[in-house]
C-alpha cells in the first residue's frame, strides 16, 4: 500500500515513456500518411527537429527529457507537503480520481480559455503597432483627427513635403499613399489596404517575406500570407483593381490586422491606381537627430494648420488603442466567464465531495479538529486542483496556440511568462474561492453525529 | 482527583411543551484507571450523556469537569483542543478515515497536536505494534477486519495520551471473540496507562471488568450491580480474559444478566 508519497523517479520515467510514446505515434502518423502530416503543429516544441533520422531521434530524446523534467519537478512538489504530516486532502483527491479529473479539467479549461484569449490579445496588440515601429521614420505626420492607421482616414496636401523638408532638424520626408480596397475574388469581397512602397527608402513595404519577390514592379503586388491563405491565392495569380491587373509576385507576413491585411505595390503604381492627385495620406519624416522628436513635432504642428505629428511610438500606441477599445471589454467578459467556470467546477466537485464525506469530517471534529483544520483540508484540495489544472491548461494552451496558428494564420498569439504568472495566480484564486463554498457546510457539521451508526 | 466528574447534569431538547429531557440530574465520578460502564435500553440517553462528557454537546444544566477543569464553562473554540488532548474516542462503527491507512489514521491526531515527523511516526507505529497491528500499518480500513479496525481506532484514541477514553458500544459491531479481545484491551489500557475508561454498551460481559456499572433509563442513572475487578486485582487481565475457552476465559460467556439495583 502506498503511504501517499509519489515515487518521483518512477513517475518521471513513466511520464517520459508516455511522452516518448506519443511522440513516436505522431512520427509514425506522418511517416504513414505524408499527405496528412501534422508535424508542423508540434515540431516547434523540439528545437533542432528535422524530418531526417537524426532530427527525429533528437526530437525523441527531447520528448523523453520533457517528460523526465516535468515528472521530477512535479514529484518533488507533490512530495513536499506530506513531510509535515498526513495530507488528508491529497488522499481524498486521489481516492476519487474521476472527480479529480473533472475538477482539474474545469480549471484547465478556464486556464486554456484565459491564456488563449490573453495570448490573442497580446499577439494582436503587438501586431497593431509593429508596422509603424518597423518603418524607418521618426515622425508620422497625419491629418488632424487621424490618430491611427486603422479606423481613420488621413489626407494631406502633397506640397507639405517641400515645406516640411525646410523645418530645422528634418533630414528626409517621404509621402505614404494607402487605399482600402476590396478585390472581387470569385464573387467574394476581399478587403485589403494597399500601400505604395518606396523601395529605395524602405518606406511602405512588406515587413517579412515568406516567398517570391520583395519589391513589386509595375503591374505587380505583394500580399500578406493571411490574405493569401484566406482567399487561396498563390504567386502568379492576378488581382484586378478597377481595370488594372496586378500579378502576385510575393507573399509576406506580419501585416495581418484582424479585419484586413496590407498589400504592397510600387509607389508610382499606387499614385496611378489611387488617383489621389495632389494628396497623400501620411508623411514619414526622418530626423537628423532622433533625440529631437518632440521639438520637431511641435514645430510641424505650429507650422501647418490641421496637421498632427506623432513620434513613431505615439503613433504605434494610438493604433494599439483601437484594439484595446474594442477587444478589452470582450476579453474581460470572456475572462470572467472562464474564471466563473473554473470556480463553479471546483466548487461543485468540492462541495459534493464534502457532502459525501460529512461523516468523516464529523469524525475529525470529534477527535479534535478545529474548523480551521478542516478549512485547511479544503484549501489544500483546492490548491492541488488549481495547480494541476493550471499545469494542464497551460500546456494545452501552448499546443492549441501552436496548432491554431499553423491552420489559421490570423490566430496570432503571444504568451509571456508574466501572463503565466498571473493566470497561475488566477487559478489559485479560483481554487480559494471554490474552497470557500463548502466551508459553511463544514462549519455546520455536528461532531456528535459520529455516535450515530 | 476524578478524571471525569458530572454534577447534576441535565440535557433538555426542545422548548415548552415539546421539551424532552434526554438526561436528567446525572452525577458521577470516574477515577484514573477506573472503568465505568453505562448500560440501558436504546433511547435512554446514554449517547447524549457520552456526547456531553466528550465535550461535543453542552448540558442544559449541571457541570462537567475533566481533570478538574470545568468544561461546561469553556468557550466553544476551546473544546476541539480539549477533545484532542484530553479525550480519546472509540466508536461502535470504528469511524476510521476510509482513505487513510491504519498508520495515517493514528498520525492525524498526533499531527494536529503538533507532533510531526519521525517522532509522530514512531509513536503511531509503536501504538499499532503494541495492539498487534505491526503487519497492518499500511493497510486501508477496507482491508482490515472489524477487530483490527477497532484496534486502530483505539490506537488513534491513545495517540495524544488522553486522560479519559469514551467508548460507545466498542464491541457492538464485533463477533464475540473479537469483542472479548477489545474488552481485554480497554481493560489493559486502563490498568497500564491509568486512563479512565467510560463505556456505553449493551455488552454485559464488559460489566465483568468495570468497577462502576450504571443503568440508564429515561435519562436517569441508577447504580447497577458491579462485578468487575477492573485492574485493581492481583489476577492479571490476560489470565482472566485469555481469549480461550478455558476456565478463566469461559467466565466471559457466563456473566449473569445485569439488572438495575432496586
Amino acid at each position: 500500500m502506498s503511504e501517499g508519497k509519489l515515487r518521483t523517479g518512477r513517475f518521471a520515467l513513466a511520464l517520459a515513456g508516455t511522452f516518448g510514446l506519443v511522440y513516436g505515434l505522431c512520427v509514425l502518423w506522418d511517416y504513414t500518411f505524408p499527405e496528412r502530416a501534422v508535424r508542423q503543429v508540434w515540431q516547434d516544441l523540439f528545437p533542432g527537429f528535422a524530418w531526417t533520422l537524426e532530427g527525429v531521434l533528437l526530437g525523441l530524446g527531447e520528448s523523453l527529457l520533457y517528460g523526465l523534467g516535468i515528472g521530477l519537478i512535479f514529484g518533488a512538489l507533490y512530495n513536499f507537503a506530506p513531510s509535515q504530516g498526513v495530507s488528508i486532502a491529497r488522499k481524498n483527491l486521489l481516492a476519487e480520481k474521476t472527480r479529480l479529473a473533472i475538477s482539474v479539467g474545469g480549471v484547465a479549461f478556464a486556464v486554456l480559455l484565459i491564456l488563449v484569449l490573453q495570448g490573442l490579445y497580446q499577439g494582436w496588440d503587438r501586431r497593431m503597432g509593429v508596422y509603424i515601429e518597423q518603418t524607418p521614420a521618426d515622425i508620422w505626420v497625419a491629418q488632424e483627427g487621424a490618430d491611427d492607421m486603422f479606423h481613420s482616414m488621413s489626407l494631406l496636401p502633397a506640397n507639405l513635403q517641400e515645406r516640411s523638408e525646410k523645418i530645422d532638424g528634418v533630414a528626409e520626408v517621404h509621402p505614404l499613399h494607402s487605399r482600402r480596397y476590396a478585390f472581387n475574388i470569385e464573387g467574394e469581397e476581399a478587403l485589403t489596404v494597399i500601400l505604395g512602397y518606396h523601395a529605395e527608402e524602405g518606406v511602405g513595404g512588406p515587413l517579412e517575406m515568406v516567398e517570391g519577390e520583395s519589391i513589386p514592379g509595375p503591374g505587380e503586388i505583394i500580399i500578406d500570407r493571411a490574405f493569401a491563405n484566406k482567399y487561396d491565392l498563390h504567386l502568379g495569380d492576378i488581382l484586378t483593381m478597377e481595370d488594372k491587373d496586378l500579378r502576385i509576385v510575393g507573399i509576406s507576413e506580419g501585416t495581418d490586422f484582424l479585419l484586413y491585411q496590407y498589400s504592397f505595390v510600387a509607389e508610382t503604381e499606387a499614385q496611378a491606381l489611387f488617383q489621389m492627385g495632389d494628396f497623400v495620406n501620411y508623411f514619414l519624416i526622418r530626423l537628423e537627430d532622433a533625440g529631437e522628436v518632440d521639438i520637431v513635432t511641435d514645430l510641424i504642428e505650429a507650422e501647418f494648420a490641421g496637421v498632427q505629428a506623432f513620434s513613431r511610438e505615439e503613433f504605434a500606441d494610438t493604433s494599439r488603442q483601437l484594439l484595446e477599445e474594442y477587444f478589452i471589454p470582450v476579453l474581460a467578459v470572456l475572462f470572467a466567464i472562464g474564471f466563473a467556470i473554473g470556480v463553479a467546477v471546483i466548487g461543485l466537485t468540492t462541495y459534493t465531495a464534502t457532502i459525501e464525506k460529512s461523516r468523516e469530517y464529523g469524525i475529525l471534529k470529534a477527535i479534535g479538529a478545529k474548523n480551521s483544520d478542516l478549512y485547511r483540508i479544503l484549501f489544500e484540495q483546492g490548491m492541488i486542483v488549481g495547480l494541476l489544472g493550471f499545469g494542464v491548461g497551460a500546456a494545452l494552451s501552448l499546443v492549441v496556440n501552436q496548432a491554431a496558428a499553423k491552420v489559421v494564420p490570423e490566430f496570432l498569439t503571444s504568451i509571456e511568462p508574466l501572463d503565466m504568472s498571473w493566470v497561475l495566480g488566477a487559478s489559485l484564486l479560483m481554487s480559494l474561492l471554490a474552497s470557500y463554498i463548502p466551508m459553511r457546510r463544514l462549519a455546520g457539521i455536528d461532531p456528535a453525529l459520529v455516535f450515530k451508526s | 482527583m476524578a478524571t471525569l466528574k458530572l454534577e447534576n447534569v441535565t440535557k433538555i431538547y426542545g422548548k415548552g411543551h415539546t421539551a424532552v429531557k434526554a438526561v436528567e440530574g446525572v452525577s458521577l465520578e470516574v477515577a484514573p484507571g477506573e472503568i465505568l460502564l453505562i448500560m440501558g435500553p436504546s433511547g435512554s440517553g446514554k449517547t447524549t450523556l457520552l456526547s456531553m462528557a466528550g465535550a461535543m454537546l453542552r448540558p442544559s444544566e449541571g457541570r462537567i469537569f475533566i481533570h478538574g477543569q470545568e468544561i461546561t464553562r469553556m468557550r466553544e473554540s476551546q473544546l476541539p483542543t480539549l477533545r484532542l488532548k484530553e479525550i480519546g474516542f472509540v466508536f461502535q462503527s470504528f469511524n476510521l478515515l476510509s482513505n487513510l491507512t491504519a498508520l495515517e489514521n493514528v498520525l492525524v491526531p498526533l499531527s494536529w497536536n503538533g507532533t510531526n515527523g519521525s517522532g509522530a511516526r514512531e509513536k503511531a507505529e509503536g501504538l499499532l505494534v503494541d495492539l498487534g497491528l505491526g503487519d497492518r500499518l499500511h493497510h486501508l480500513p477496507a482491508d482490515l477486519s472489524g477487530g483490527e479496525k477497532q484496534r486502530v481506532a483505539i490506537a488513534r484514541a491513545l495517540a495524544n495520551d488522553p486522560k479519559i477514553i469514551l467508548a460507545d458500544e466498542p464491541t457492538g459491531n464485533l463477533d464475540s471473540q473479537t469483542g472479548h479481545e477489545v474488552t481485554r484491551l480497554l481493560c489493559r489500557i486502563a490498568c497500564d496507562r491509568k486512563v479512565s475508561v467510560v463505556i456505553v454498551s449493551h455488552d454485559q460481559r464488559i460489566a465483568d471488568v468495570a468497577q462502576q456499572v450504571w443503568w440508564m433509563e429515561d435519562g436517569r442513572l441508577r447504580p447497577a450491580q458491579a462485578t468487575g475487578l477492573g485492574c485493581e486485582t492481583s489476577v492479571p487481565v490476560e489470565a482472566r480474559y485469555g481469549g480461550k475457552n478455558d476456565d478463566t476465559g469461559s467466565r466471559m460467556w457466563h456473566v449473569p444478566r445485569l439488572r438495575p439495583l432496586p
